[in-house]
This record gives C-alpha cells, sequence and structure tokens, in this order.
C-alpha cells in the first residue's frame, strides 16, 4: 500500500500555494468566515469570454476541436448516439444556390442572454460574472427545460450512470451538460481552451479564444476590423461564439 | 384549537432540544477510517485540525463549492479535489467502500452521499483506467455515426 504514497504535489506544496488565494477563519465549530483576496481570484466580470471561428480555416472532415474537447472533458461514447453527450459538433453547410460547402464547429454559444438560464426552475443553468454560461450539476434536477429552450441544441442530459470522469470535469446521471468553455483553464489563467489548442495544432488556426471586452487582445480586434456573424443573430440572445465566412 | 397550539408550542422546543441532544451525541461517534487508508493519505497533516475537519467537511465543501462554481472563486485549500487528491488511492474505487479513504467512512456512519456519482471517485494523478486505446475507439465510434448521419446535426438557418 505504501509504495502508492508518490504524490507529485506535496501537501505542504498544496497549503502555502492556497494560502495567499483565500483566508479562511473558523469562528466557532460549523461556522466560517471567508474573505477573497483580491480580484485576481474569481470570474472578473470586467471579462467577457468568447470565441471567434473562421469557417473558411475549418477543414472539411476535421474533428479535431470535438476529439479534443471530448477527451479534455472526459466525455465518451456509451455506444447509443442518439443520446450521447456532445459538447461540440460538426455541422456541414451546403449553400442550396451555388453548392458551396463549409464546414464549422458548434458548440453552446456562452449567450449573453441566455434562454437556458431563463427557463431553468432552479436556477441551476447561469452565467458567470465573466459570461460563461454553466450548468450547476450540485442544483440541477435534469428537468431538460434548458435543453428544448436552447436555439442551438447545445446541451445534453446524461442518462446512464458514468464513471471515470475528469477531476476537473464531474459529469453524472441525471444532469444536463454542454460547453463550460473550458471553465477550469480559465480559471487556471490559461487563456484558451482544449479545442483552439487542437486546432492550432493542426494547423488550421480556424479558432481564437478571448476576451470580447479586452479592446487589446486579439479576438476584439478581429472582430472590430473584419467583423463576424452571430447564429440566429435574429434572437439578439448576442452569443459570444461568432462566426465568420457563413 | 387554541389549546392545541399551546401544547405544540411546548412541544415543539423539546423535539428540538432533543434533537439537537442527539446530534451532538452523533457528532462524537465519528469511527476514524482504517489504519491503511490513513496511511495512504500523502500528505504531512491536514488542511484543517482533524477535529474540525472531521466534524465539518460537509459544511466547508458545500459552503464553497457555490462560490466555487457560481463565481470561480476556488479555495485550493478546500477544494473537493484537493480533498481526493490527497486522501484517496490511486487503485480506490466508489464501488469498494472499503478501498475509498471517504466511502468507508460513510459507510460505517451510515451517511448517504453522493459526490462521486459525478465527482471523480479517484486522485488526479491515478493512472486512469480507460485511456487511449478504449477512449479512441470510442470518439471514432461516436464521430463515424455522426458522418453517417445516424445522428443528425441541427441545421443552423442564418438571418
Ligand atoms: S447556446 Fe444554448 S446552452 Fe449556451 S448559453 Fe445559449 S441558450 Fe444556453
Ligand atoms: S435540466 Fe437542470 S439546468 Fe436545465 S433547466 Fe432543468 S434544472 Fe435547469
Amino acid at each position: 500500500m505504501s509504495t502508492e504514497n508518490s504524490a507529485n504535489v506535496s501537501r505542504r506544496q498544496f497549503i502555502t500555494g492556497a494560502a495567499t488565494a483565500v483566508a479562511g477563519l473558523t469562528v466557532a465549530p460549523g461556522v466560517f468566515l471567508l474573505k477573497t483576496a483580491g480580484a485576481a481570484n474569481g470570474a472578473d466580470p470586467a471579462k467577457r469570454w468568447g470565441l471567434l471561428i473562421d469557417t473558411s480555416k475549418c477543414a472539411d472532415g476535421c474533428t479535431a476541436c470535438v476529439r479534443a474537447c471530448h477527451e479534455e472533458n472526459g466525455v465518451r461514447s456509451l455506444g447509443r448516439p442518439k443520446t450521447d453527450a456532445q459538447w461540440i459538433r460538426k455541422v456541414h453547410l451546403t449553400e442550396r444556390e451555388t453548392g458551396h460547402q463549409h464546414s464549422l464547429p458548434v458548440m453552446c454559444q456562452h449567450c449573453e442572454k441566455p434562454p437556458c438560464v431563463d427557463v431553468c426552475p432552479t436556477k441551476a443553468s447561469f452565467i458567470r460574472p465573466d459570461g460563461i454560461v454553466l450548468v450547476n450539476k450540485h442544483t440541477c434536477i435534469g428537468c431538460r427545460y434548458c435543453m428544448m429552450a436552447c436555439p442551438y441544441k447545445a446541451r445534453s442530459f446524461i442518462h446512464e450512470p458514468l464513471t471515470d470522469q475528469k477531476p476537473h470535469s464531474p459529469r453524472g446521471k441525471g444532469t444536463v451538460e454542454s460547453c463550460t468553455l473550458c471553465v477550469h483553464k480559465v480559471d487556471r489563467g490559461e487563456g484558451t481552451t482544449a479545442c483552439v489548442e487542437a486546432c492550432n495544432k493542426d494547423g488550421h488556426r480556424a479558432m481564437v479564444f478571448g476576451d470580447l471586452n479586452d479592446p487589446s487582445s486579439e479576438i476584439a480586434q478581429r472582430l472590430k476590423r473584419e467583423g463576424s456573424t452571430a447564429v440566429r443573430a435574429d434572437l439578439r440572445l448576442n452569443p459570444a461564439v461568432r462566426y465568420q465566412g457563413i | 384549537m387554541r389549546r392545541g397550539f399551546a401544547q405544540f408550542g411546548l412541544v415543539l422546543p423539546a423535539l428540538l432540544l432533543a434533537g439537537l441532544a442527539l446530534t451532538l451525541t452523533g457528532c462524537g461517534k465519528v469511527e476514524p477510517p482504517a489504519p491503511h487508508l490513513v496511511l495512504e493519505a500523502r500528505g504531512d497533516q491536514c488542511v484543517e485540525p482533524t477535529d474540525v475537519i472531521r466534524r465539518d467537511h460537509m459544511k466547508i465543501l458545500m459552503h464553497e463549492r457555490d462560490e466555487a462554481k457560481i463565481y470561480g472563486r476556488r479555495n485550493p485549500n478546500h477544494s473537493f479535489v484537493g480533498c481526493v487528491d490527497c486522501h484517496v488511492s490511486p487503485t480506490a474505487s466508489r464501488d469498494d467502500p472499503s478501498t475509498h479513504f471517504c466511502m468507508a467512512c460513510h459507510q460505517f456512519n451510515a451517511v448517504r452521499m453522493d459526490c462521486f456519482q459525478c465527482h471523480t471517485d479517484r486522485p488526479s494523478d491515478a493512472a486512469p483506467p480507460k485511456r487511449s486505446a478504449d477512449l479512441e475507439v470510442s470518439i471514432e465510434r461516436h464521430l463515424a455515426l455522426q458522418a453517417d448521419g445516424i445522428e443528425t446535426v441541427q441545421e443552423i438557418s442564418t438571418p
């Protein structure tokens, strides 16, 4: 048993690393005062994270982003494609008149006015201060209202017990889930997502992740310079995922 | 009617007191986990004194999970993943409570918790049991079915 005592982070490191983040104070047994130090910890309301996807660079038949997302978050097929979770999918479009075809990834669009949040009876579907739309699985009752409300069909319901989840991506039966914009990476300050990394690695460079509110960020500058399309812009949900070339 | 209420008014505090007394007695009865499970904890000291963490870990986790989930204010000292990383053996399984630091104690005390229905039951550095080969095959199958049109994708109408 003692052979299993190999930890790559020692408890001491673990504690000292944490000491600066939040000061916790036990007032009395069972009563805690927690003080968050600085704005560095927590979703920054001044930011709005988003993606820009250039469909002219997105290769037909390439599924690097889908693969990377599902691997990153431990999403795997249970052999029943009708109910398997899909956080991101490739959609192929053909223009009827000209026959022009293109292919693009579609995931949760992280709407500024998300209908999934409006309909949720338990407020489990919520928008973080930095614009990332998530499901709080602690309070999700699995009613699937949000799945019906989402115009992008972005959400999946988990029908079966799961095993082998990723530590940063808890998932379980009876709850709804969708793209988290790799919130664990955002909170670690990595400034990228699994899909963007995979797309860059394959040399397509079709996706950019960044802060839409920061005028100096690549995404904001490209949006300003080149313009973009919001899918179903008529719904006025102001999605944080924008497309070019559709 | 009025009399009924008066009686109820007396009974209620009595019940509450009895409940409190029972809870307090219950608190003292937490059996420490089996020695081999404690040995597996890979650190020299817990993030809180043992009596505090033993009695109040659920309150700490419950209180801070909303902070972490909703506002992204994560406290590495009180993170669920942190507990599991430090305490749970890489070979433990939620299906066999005797191998699992958390589940063993919970089973002994007959306190059902569903954390591990969603959260992984193993530390981050445990070799994920279903890596590469299996995962690749299942992803391939998933994508193939999607490509064959068995799984339909939604049409996007542009405005
Ligand atoms: S795309 Fe769907 S799931 Fe995502 S925020 Fe918008 S309505 Fe909600
Ligand atoms: S399924 Fe969950 S997140 Fe969606 S509306 Fe119902 S409770 Fe809210």
